[in-house]
């Protein structure tokens, strides 16, 4: 009987060590909702005692999770001594593009060892969404006539206030970016430099956003 | 899974998006807006 226990062990051990690999490996492919559910079973599974093997998969289930829309809280950050998490995890609920780029600047070494320096470059695109977000909020409240014709030239002033120079067409090909991935519904008017917002729900719920190029073969 | 199982504090947050976060960056943004002359 006792044996049987200790196989039992073994066997769980093994699962979780499969599940964060198997994890891994999706958020490689681009595949976040596969690589959150393995991630998020072996974190579930993996004995507390073992500290720094709950801390080697929250490491790549976070990045993972910020990018399916869902932040670590404060707590879970501090319990388990991920504070290079915290800026990250700022930029992304403020729209702090300078802060993100910042944290990977300094953190650089560190995550790219870790293996999620790639996984959180990604993070850029939701920033700059919730950017774009205030400042549309902003744009509505000065010109409530006009308030779903969003002038990029807005993001601009955005950026520039975060000491951010960005190359107008980048910018653009930015925003397009965000409307092809459905974080943003709407259409960009070049020659205007416009991003016109849909008039319902112009900003979906993150899940509802594209992560993976929507013209990659499957 | 003591600590995990703790559900007194979340771990994940879901709903961060309409958080009223203290956050003066949009009122910096509505004066350089402003300044701009991007208000009609």
């Amino acid at each position: 009987l006792e044996t049987n226990k200790l196989f039992d062990k073994a066997k769980e051990a093994h699962k979780v060590t499969l599940r964060y690999y198997t994890g891994r490996l999706a958020a490689y492919d681009e595949d976040f909702e596969k690589a959150d559910e393995h991630l998020s079973f072996a974190f579930e599974h993996c004995l507390s005692s073992s500290r720094n093997n709950e801390r080697r998969v929250l490491r790549y289930l976070i990045p993972v999770k910020m990018l399916l829309g869902v932040l670590p809280s404060e707590a879970l950050l501090q319990r388990y001594g991920l504070t290079e998490y915290e800026p990250v995890r700022r930029a992304v609920a403020t729209g702090d593009l300078a802060l993100l780029l910042s944290t990977l600047e300094a953190n650089q070494v560190r995550f790219i060892q870790a293996g999620t320096y790639l996984l959180l470059e990604r993070l850029q695109l939701l920033v700059l969404r919730t950017l774009f977000r205030k400042c549309a909020a902003v744009h509505r409240e000065l010109n409530p006539a006009k308030a779903h014709q969003v002038p990029v030239a807005a993001l601009e002033a955005a950026l520039r206030l975060q000491g951010i120079e960005k190359d107008p067409l980048e910018l653009q090909c930015l925003l397009a970016n965000l409307i092809f991935r459905k974080y943003i519904k709407g259409y960009l008017a070049y020659k205007s430099r416009v991003v016109v917002l849909a008039k319902a729900d112009a900003f979906p719920q993150l899940s509802a956003a594209q992560l993976q190029d929507p013209m990659a073969t499957q | 899974h003591a600590a995990k199982d703790d559900e007194a504090v979340p771990l994940w947050e879901a709903d961060w998006e309409d958080e009223n976060v203290a956050d003066d960056f949009p009122a910096r943004l509505r004066a350089e807006l402003d300044q701009r002359g991007m208000k009609e």
